[in-house]
């Protein structure tokens, strides 16, 4: 009696195992392949960056060669002296403010009267997740030709009333508005961004809270506060962890306004701008420097990144419904 | 069927909060779809019709021309360098048929690889190592790594993919992003008993997650993959940087801007390019729109 039963533990035992080496085998083969290939990439990726931060192009040698820390002092002088990278710098950080500050609460109230089911909410939806349908160049174009050849038709004189010389310059020409332009296009083209992801969360708030409170005599702005917003927090969370990301490399449609063209007028560079033209424009010279700011950005963007998440998850409303 | 609206919320929608709400939605709507209209409007106009009245005048002069989009497809090209050294011109069909390849190939790839992902690591937590995976993908999305376009596009050249559309599309297998944690949040909500009827009839693991769970969530994949498709359809900037032998439309747009001719000198011509490329989403966004803007869950990021 007492044998069976060590027997059918021990079956009992290596059934278990068995199933275990299974599903080891079963899980490595759907995630070594994704996994291998993305450390491979990721690792060389962060690799050469990091090396190339510390290298220079020789032009006699013809190679890169080792200067230490000499692509971090022109950095830094850069940025203290309000050069290149200073302007740069300045703008993307501008830009997220606006992004973080400005846009994301509109973005959340579009979402929640849309959650609120106001008139024609159906239609705005769609007409809302447009700019994310229609191809990004399309709407470049489409308001570059519009501020090119619409705008003089409706207000004849206002371009040459701007312009400080009397040469008639559009918004995107004149050195006064093209900066704020972009800006305001950037903003007016990601306004709906979230709409799915935050309407989505909305939608889980449990009706009885919310039928509760407006017996209380709660309005809709004090749900949004105090309620909405809470429950939406988990969500809301990852948008803001991962806005902090881009904090000093978010970057305006600068390329495809200007055709990344060497002459887009420097007071419009962003990091994100610097990074991609250098690349695109300039030759392998350009590789360390731009190395260096993307390590610099990185160091920067890092641990403010990781100390926002920390707080969101120590100081943000506990959620659980 | 027209979805009933309760006393709270016909209330809510006079209340001011809900008039205020369908005024602004309404004035911000109509300036996305304004630009659009007018695009499509001056697509079908004369170069001098254009000039004379650019803002929805009428064909006075030239009457409609619908002959710009025959143009549009016949002469709107990009110049691409040829594997001897030469040059050579991709005219709208070759651009049109390399964005339908490496937008179906790279959405489907990348999608099916994170759902397989999300599958085993929200359904097998019990394996440790899953939980790591899961941690790894949040980390991915909550630390910036020094990365920068110089250095992928040497190892796109290392690993062969730089200017191979087809290695690229293979290459678009992953497993991070918000997409990842999209499949995780579905699976993680979908009931094992489903498996387990699976398991006791001896199916096997592949089975199961291939014929049982995924077919559970493929309302979640097919949103996805969608989104992943418009993307890479809209997307200029790939083609540009890594694959300069594949233009694709978005980046025929973009050299549109420095071409010369007929195209230089007629915005009505640009903008039929333009329409013409939009077309394609639009359809397949008015087909899926519910499909796609259904609710997509996401849960916090703590790992």
């Amino acid at each position: 009696m007492m044998d069976e039963a060590k027997k059918m533990t021990r079956e009992k035992k290596n059934g278990f195992k068995q199933q275990y080496i299974k599903e080891t085998v079963f899980i490595l083969s759907v995630l070594v392949l994704p996994i291998a290939w993305w450390a491979f990439g990721f690792f060389f990726v962060t690799g050469e960056s990091i090396w190339l931060a510390f290298q220079a192009y020789n032009i006699d040698e013809e190679r890169f060669v080792f200067v230490g820390l000499d692509n971090f002092v022109t950095v830094w002088k850069s940025i203290s002296t309000g050069g290149e990278l200073g302007i740069c710098l300045k703008n993307s950080f501008m830009l997220w403010c606006i992004s973080t500050f400005v846009t994301l609460p509109i973005s959340l109230l579009i979402s929640f009267a849309l959650y609120k089911n106001v008139i024609g909410t159906n239609f705005y939806k769609v007409i809302l997740f447009l700019p994310q349908v229609v191809s990004s160049m399309v709407w470049v174009l489409v308001f570059k030709y519009l501020v090119e050849y619409g705008v003089p038709e409706i207000f004849p004189n206002l371009y040459g009333d701007l312009s400080e010389t009397g040469v008639a310059l559009d918004f995107l020409q004149n050195p006064k508005t093209n900066l704020a332009t972009l800006m305001f296009y950037q903003q007016w083209i990601t306004l709906a961004g979230g709409m799915i992801i935050y309407t989505g969360a909305m939608s889980r708030v449990p009706v009885g809270l919310v039928e509760a409170g407006h017996l209380d005599g709660m309005t809709n702005m004090e749900e949004f506060v105090h309620i909405t917003l809470p429950l939406i927090f988990p969500t809301l969370s990852v948008t803001l962890t991962t806005c902090v990301i881009s904090i000093f490399s978010a970057t305006l449609p600068t390329y495809q306004f200007y055709e990344g063209t060497s002459s887009t007028p420097l007071h419009m560079w962003t990091m994100g701008y610097y990074m991609f033209a250098k690349v695109m424009n300039g030759t392998s010279v350009d590789y360390p420097m731009v190395s260096t700011v993307s390590l610099v950005v990185t160091m920067i963007a890092a641990p403010i990144t990781l100390f926002t998440r920390n707080m969101l998850e120590k100081y943000g409303p506990e959620t659980e419904y | 069927m027209m979805k009933k609206i309760s006393g709270i919320e016909k209330k809510e929608r006079r209340s001011v909060f809900g008039i205020v709400a369908t005024v602004l939605l309404g004035i911000y709507a109509a300036s996305l779809i304004f630009p659009l209209l007018w695009a499509i409007y001056s697509s079908f106009l004369g170069r001098l019709d254009f000039k004379s009245d650019p803002i929805f005048g009428a064909p006075a002069i030239q009457g409609f021309q619908p002959s710009n989009f025959v143009q549009a497809f016949k002469e709107l090209h990009v110049t691409v360098r040829t594997s001897s050294g030469g040059v050579r011109l991709a005219y709208f069909f070759e651009m049109v048929l390399n964005s339908v390849i490496w937008s179906v190939g790279s959405s489907v790839v990348a999608e099916l690889s994170r759902c397989m992902c999300a599958y085993v690591v929200a359904k097998f937590r019990h394996h440790s190592w899953t939980r790591l995976v899961h941690s790894l993908v949040i980390i991915l999305m909550i630390i910036s790594f020094p990365s920068n376009l110089a250095s992928s596009i040497n190892f796109n050249k290392m690993v062969g993919m730089y200017d191979n559309m087809w290695l690229r599309i293979v290459g678009s297998i992953s497993f991070t992003g918000a997409h990842f944690l999209f499949f995780y949040a579905a699976f993680r909500n979908l009931s094992w008993e489903y498996a387990e009827a699976a398991y006791m009839d001896g199916a096997s693991n592949y089975t199961v997650m291939f014929r049982i769970m995924m077919p559970l969530v493929k309302t979640t994949f097919f949103a996805l993959v969608l989104l992943d498709f418009i993307t890479a359809w809209n997307d200029y900037s790939t083609s540009m940087v890594f694959m300069p032998s594949y233009p694709t439309v978005a980046y025929g747009l973009y050299k549109m801007q420095s071409l010369g001719g007929k195209f230089g000198s007629s915005v009505p011509l640009r903008l039929a390019s333009c329409t013409v490329v939009i077309l394609p989403t639009l359809i397949i966004f008015i087909i899926f729109k519910d499909k796609l803007m259904g609710n997509l869950a996401l849960g916090g990021l703590k790992g």
